[in-house]
Parts: C-alpha cells; structure tokens; sequence
C-alpha cells in the first residue's frame, strides 16, 4: 500500500515518477514555446520560461526522483530542439539543469530552517526559493554558454534568464494553487450534497 | 524519511491555505483552542506571541491564520488579564467553554453505550 514515503515505493512506481516527470517537464517547454515564442530573448532565453517553474515543484515534490525526471526532460528538449552534434555541451546542460534544482531544495532546507518534508514552508519562502532557483540556475548555464562561446552578452542573459524563470516559476504555482482550491471546492460541493 | 504526501500538504498549504468554513473546526483550529483553553485555566494564558510558538500545532503563520478564524468563530478573544495592562492575552469565550462541554457530553454519551 502507498505510505507516500519515497524509500519505501517499489521501482516500477519509482521509475514511473521519473518518466512522468520527464515527459511533463519536456511537455511544459513545448507549451512554453506555443504560448510565449514572442518572449524570446535570444535563443535558449526567454522572458516567460514555464519549466523553470516545473522544476522546482517537482524537485520539491519528488525528491531525487524528481531530479532524475529534470535531468532527462532536458535531456530530450535539447537532444529534439538545440542539438548541434556536440554530446557533452548537451548533456552537460542538462546536469547542470538538474544539478540546480537538487541544490536549490538542499540549500532552501539548510537556509530557510525546513523539514525534510517541507514543514514551516510559506508562500515567502517558496517565492525566496523560486528566486535562488532562478538566479542558480541562470548563473550555471551561462557560464556553461560563455565557456562555450554561446553567449554575446552574459550579464544580459543572465538577467533576462534569471527573470523568465523566476516569472515561470510564479505562474506554475498560480496554476498550482487555482488546482488545489478548485479541486478543495468541488470536493466541499460534493459533500454538501 | 522522505515523504511524498506530507511534503505536498506542506506544499499545498503554503500556496493555498486550506479554506476555513464558518462553523466547523479544521484539526489545527481544535488543536490551538485546545492549547489556548489549558494554557488559560491553569493560569498561564497565552499571548499571541507565546501560541505562535506552539511548533506542534504548526507554523507560526498557520497559528496566526488560526488565531484569526477561532476569534472570528467567536470563541477566542484577545484581552487584558487582571490588573496587567501590559500584555493582552488569548481568552476562550462562553462559546469556547459551551464548545467543550459539548463534546465533554459526547464523551459521557458515547462512554455509556
């Protein structure tokens, strides 16, 4: 029976939070994309970036296995869209991706005084990790990009990264919490009648 | 031990409360006037401050939002206590104690069948 406790899932469970993960996270890049193409900075930058919002509710639900779901998302977004046959530019961004999620929920415990399983958080303290995630995350993959000579203007794209993802991460939770209230109302509905 | 549900309550609750209906005591609610209730008739009322510490209940601002729904619930009010003037405290009201002494009743009800 499910306790919820990650240690205890069988694998096949485990292995499907993994690819449900992945898939919804390469899904949320292309939505990404069909809503919010006119906000592209340059390539790889946008001013709207919904998966980075994604990452960090599924690093946060999930745990490492929400991770290895980033890891390999990112993986087939940028093996179908930004492949240029250099395997290690792409599969360095994608650890790099995951890496940044992993750190985020690791520091955001050590810094903000959380539960392993999240209690004490708050709405501030959500918004201080999407905007650690973003600044993280930004911060890796442009210097990843300026390294290879794939950024013009690193502080630019940094910025406008770092605040596509911090935007993303604001609507995914929006989403999240329009979810959650419907889903508490249809509920209290149910029981009244 | 990682745990997939609690952290999506944590989650859940952080983004969106879960919503009070008037008339009806959420666990959390019952388990602050619980601790507000003792605190007051062993002498040792509460202020606001002092129960946003009660970590088991939760955290401190699920405590304040608490706080806020028990008062407009009419069963907690925040007052000067004696001649102290100083600090206000949290003081169950009438409703309060007519609150325990219907699931007191209950209690004695249930005990008898």
């Amino acid at each position: 029976m499910f306790n919820g406790r990650i240690d205890t899932l069988p694998l096949h469970i485990k292995l499907l939070i993994v690819v449900l993960s992945a898939l919804i996270y390469f899904e949320s890049f292309r939505l990404n994309h069909f809503l919010f193409s006119d906000f592209q900075f340059t390539q790889r930058v946008h001013w709207v970036y919904l998966p980075g919002g994604l990452r960090l509710l599924l690093v946060l639900l999930f745990f490492d296995l929400g991770v290895a779901g980033i890891f390999i998302g990112s993986l087939m977004m940028n093996y179908v869209y930004f492949f240029d046959g250099d395997h290690v530019f792409a599969v360095a961004v994608s650890a790099l991706v995951a890496f940044s999620a992993w750190l985020t929920r690791f520091l955001s415990l050590q810094w903000f005084d959380l539960g392993e399983n999240l209690t004490g958080l708050s709405l501030a303290i959500i918004f201080k990790m999407a905007l650690l995630l973003a600044v993280l995350s930004s911060l890796m993959l442009q210097c990843w990009f300026y390294i290879n000579g794939k950024t013009s203007d690193f502080l630019n794209s940094f910025m406008v990264m770092a605040l596509g993802k911090f935007a993303g991460t604001l609507i995914v939770l929006s989403i999240f919490s329009v979810v959650l209230r419907s889903l508490l109302e249809m509920s209290s509905i149910r029981k009244k009648s | 031990m990682k745990n997939i549900y609690l952290t999506f309550l944590a989650l859940a609750d952080a983004i969106s409360p879960a919503q009070m209906t008037p008339g009806t005591l959420d666990f959390e609610s019952k388990k602050l006037l619980e601790v507000i209730y003792l605190n007051y008739v062993n002498g040792t009322a509460l202020t606001v401050s002092d129960a946003m510490q009660q970590k088991p209940v939760g955290s401190p601002a699920t405590i304040h939002r608490r706080i806020d729904f028990l008062r407009s619930e009419g069963l907690v009010e925040i007052a000067y206590l004696g001649k102290n003037k100083r600090s206000k405290y949290l003081k169950p009201t009438e409703a309060a104690d007519t609150y325990f002494e219907d699931i007191n009743q209950a209690l004695l009800t249930a005990l008898r069948q």
